[in-house]
């Protein structure tokens, strides 16, 4: 069964602001990504699920142009990644590990992305980011003393700093414990109210099915389901079977 | 005006890692105190020089040639650890991910890169001058901007080559054997100015060694900001 068409072709007018065509990635011999179809439209919460190895990780990378497909095409609010550079100031990434410099204080990391995305950020404006994610305490510290909850939030804060129009998430649950965990569901909360397109790679289906409009499912590098959260269960217990099969063969 | 921003942010960045781990700086002084001494007690303090009636020391003969090798083995530190802090913290995907032309990138690197390289000459000059014991005063600012000539042009290449290696397994092997065959220019020119600085030039041959160092550092800083983009790509 071939869920991949029940979203992709839904046309409600409002702005794409990514879309992936028949995107296919190699590394050395292994396809991470086969011919992935992915059309996200502004304002759409979209989590990515799938297990470890199932491309949900070279997809986001591919979609903000880190990384080059093998194959397929992407595009970014309308440009490929390569030619959008000055479209970058809408997109913030968390990525899997909190990408942060270890010598530097909070403060001097949000102060250096500040700088890097062309914001002219004071200091005061700065602090009150970190309070907005509950680090206001540990400006002054080095984020090398840092937990990884304390790590994951000021990531957080810096791929929101520049009010970017499209959030793509990586793994925001990871390393987490229960009371993390709920903070970051309360800060996509806000974020999903700012009406800001975001796109969840997670491994905590739950979580993801209970916050996103959209799930797309991967599984060996292929989308294996794409559409409502409401119909996932449901839907992908029948698409991993034939991808067994497929991966089979 | 943004991208000169950008690449301010990246050397105060990189100075300010630099100042709190001392990484690279330590590692830098500590083996070029270990040149300085080894060819001191390999070559003998009081060893005649090449040139017969110079009053020379052979370890002043040499002193030319053994600053740029401790400049360049102690400078190969530097660079390798610049990129190594950003594939370390995973800043190198991150900085890709920032909007703006990425020969700020470039820009930024190279410039941190060039003042460390410069605190470390700073020390290194003058301790072998006195260890070796040779009179610079006179020759200073002369030898200074052969220095600092020689350094921009191996910064340049080095930061290109740098980038190019950090994503490799073997980085620290790779980043000396690609980078000293482009560098060959910038070692033969930087060394035969120095040379002539410190020696005397007495055929008038010092401003056309400065003239090719400049050329060649012109040429290397030229073709690698354009093509940096495509070192850090994946």
């Amino acid at each position: 069964m071939n869920h991949r068409a029940q979203a992709a072709g839904s046309d409600t007018g409002r702005r794409v602001v990514v879309e992936a065509r028949e995107v296919s990635k190699r590394y050395a011999r292994n396809w991470a990504l086969k011919a992935v179809d992915l059309r996200v439209e502004g304002g759409e919460l979209v989590s990515l699920l799938g297990p470890n190895g199932s491309g949900k990780s070279t997809l986001l990378r591919v979609l903000t142009g880190v990384t080059r497909p093998t194959y397929g095409s992407v595009e970014l609010f309308g440009a490929p990644p390569k030619t959008s550079n000055g479209k970058r100031q809408h997109l913030g990434v968390l990525p899997p590990q909190s990408y942060l410099y270890g010598e530097l204080t909070a403060l001097e990391n949000l102060n250096f992305a500040a700088v890097m995305y062309g914001l002219k950020s004071h200091d005061d404006e700065l602090v009150e980011a970190l309070a907005h994610v509950g680090l206001e305490q540990a400006a002054d510290r080095q984020v090398r003393t840092f937990s990884s909850g304390m790590r994951k939030r000021l990531a957080l804060a810096r791929a929101t700093l520049h009010d970017p129009e499209l959030v793509l998430l990586d793994e925001p649950y990871g390393a987490l414990d229960v009371e993390g965990i709920g903070w970051v569901d309360a800060f996509v909360g806000e974020l999903r109210e700012a009406g800001k397109t975001l796109v969840i790679a997670t491994h905590e289906i739950g979580r993801a099915l209970a916050l996103c409009d959209r799930a797309v499912s991967l599984r060996g590098g292929r989308v294996v389901y794409d559409g409502p959260t409401s119909s996932y269960e449901g839907a992908v217990s029948g698409a991993t079977d034939s991808v067994r099969m497929e991966a089979k063969r | 005006m943004g991208d000169a921003r950008r690449a301010l942010a990246l050397v105060r960045k990189d100075l300010l890692t630099e100042r709190r781990s001392k990484a690279a700086f330590n590692a830098m002084a500590f083996f070029a105190a270990m040149v300085l001494f080894i060819f001191s007690f390999a070559l003998g303090p009081d060893a005649p020089g090449m040139a017969a009636g110079s009053g020379q020391t052979l370890l002043q003969y040499l002193w030319p040639g053994l600053l740029w090798v401790a400049i360049f083995f102690t400078g190969i530190l530097a660079l390798s650890r610049s990129f190594q802090v950003e594939m370390e913290s995973g800043g190198m995907e991150a900085l890709r991910l920032y909007p703006g032309d990425k020969k700020a990138i470039y820009a930024g690197k190279l410039a941190a890169n060039l003042i460390i390289l410069g605190a470390m000459e700073l020390i290194l000059i003058p301790v072998s001058a006195i260890l070796y014991n040779i009179d610079l005063i006179d020759k200073l600012p002369a030898l200074l901007g052969v220095v600092a000539l020689g350094s921009l042009g191996f910064a340049a290449v080095g930061t290109f080559y740098a980038a190019l290696t950090a994503n490799l397994r073997a980085r620290d092997v790779m980043l000396p054997v690609l980078l000293f065959p482009v560098l060959v220019p910038v070692i033969v020119a930087a060394v035969k100015a120095t040379t002539l600085v410190v020696r005397g030039d007495l055929m008038g041959e010092l401003w056309t060694w400065i003239r090719i160092l400049g050329l060649i550092d012109l040429v290397l800083l030229t073709v690698c900001t354009l093509t940096f983009e495509f070192a850090i790509e994946e």
